[in-house]
């Protein structure tokens, strides 16, 4: 696992956000269980790691590096174990705050998706990421899916919850 | 090469099978902790092995890549979370620890046949160092599913 070869823009970049993240975190009421949470994290992580291997260059199709060097780094796994959640159970969080608000699901969903592809292309400017033929369009696209299938993980995880809950009734 | 793909795939779905088969000891919240641990662990594994350390040659084809990637969605991680159902089906001591070397030996030749198969090309790592890895794995496995299972009963 190897340092950065500078520490600049782009570590400084995650260490600001994760800071950030991390704040609001702690900041905002409970609203899901401790399992739930760890949980999403672990299936946002785990995401992440799967779509980056696959589209970062170990296949045939490399559409774009991170940070500093094609080497897997200490930055990388902030990047894909805390950052990629943290924003991802902030996301999630803001979505079921609205949703039971009354907001429009599918409006909180398009507006989210934009979001995460900005903040992506926010990071783009920081030298988080180096796209190689990757356009942030393709994000949209890919976002479109990541975001609902989150969603419908997290209800998954609600309904085994409440089931685990009657049973132990 | 045909026959690896063959091989893996019809191991692919024998295991998917096999794990819906014999659950009934993880709850559905624990499992699923259980089975993303593995997967996080194997893709941590594989970029540290293949970036950083060079001691993994990744596949360059098309199908191979695919089914490296489907080998380590599903027949490693629901390996793994099916010799842990096992484990906890047992009834005494020995019995355990028995299932316990089992999984670790299956599990340590199901992801060195990568490299028997010719689906990956390991540079300066052997089977013995596969079952060390996979020995100290199962220890952190375990350990993780004891979280899982303190924090679904502790509740929120």
């Amino acid at each position: 696992m190897d340092l950065p070869q500078k520490f600049d823009e782009n570590e400084w970049f995650i260490l600001v956000s994760l800071l950030i993240g991390f704040l609001i975190i702690w900041r905002l009421p409970k609203r899901f269980p401790t399992i739930i949470s760890v949980l999403l994290a672990l299936f946002i992580s785990a995401v992440s790691k799967i779509v980056d291997h696959i589209l970062s260059g170990s296949m045939k199709i490399d559409f774009y590096d991170f940070n500093d060097s094609n080497a897997s780094e200490i930055f990388d796994l902030l990047l894909q174990w805390f950052l990629y959640p943290v924003i991802g159970y902030l996301l999630i969080y803001w979505y079921e705050y609205s949703r039971e608000k009354g907001k429009n699901r599918l409006l909180l969903i398009v507006f989210i998706i934009i979001l995460s592809t900005l903040y992506e292309a926010l990071s783009v400017k920081f030298g988080v990421f180096y796209f190689k033929g990757w356009i942030s369009y393709f994000s949209l696209g890919f976002y479109s899916f990541a975001f609902p299938l989150t969603l419908v993980y997290y209800h998954f995880l609600n309904k085994w919850y409440q089931n685990r809950s009657f049973a132990r009734q | 090469m045909n026959f690896n793909i063959y091989l893996f795939s019809l191991l692919n779905i024998f295991v998917f099978i096999l794990s819906k088969q014999i659950w009934k000891s993880l709850t559905p919240l624990v499992r699923m902790g259980c089975y993303l641990l593995s997967v996080i662990f194997i893709y941590d594994w594989v970029s540290i092995a293949g970036n950083s350390a060079n001691i993994m040659e990744l596949p360059v084809d098309w199908n191979v890549s695919i089914l490296f990637i489907v080998n380590r969605l599903v027949l490693l991680p629901l390996t793994v979370v099916l010799f842990l159902e096992l484990f906890l089906q047992r009834q005494n001591k020995s019995t355990q620890i028995v299932t316990w070397l089992v999984g670790v030996a299956v599990v340590a030749c199901l992801d060195y046949s990568n490299s028997w198969l010719e689906i990956i090309h390991y540079q300066h790592w052997n089977i013995t160092r596969a079952l060390f890895l996979w020995l100290c794995f199962s220890i952190f496995f375990y350990g993780g599913y004891r979280f899982f299972g303190y924090l679904e009963k502790k509740g929120s």
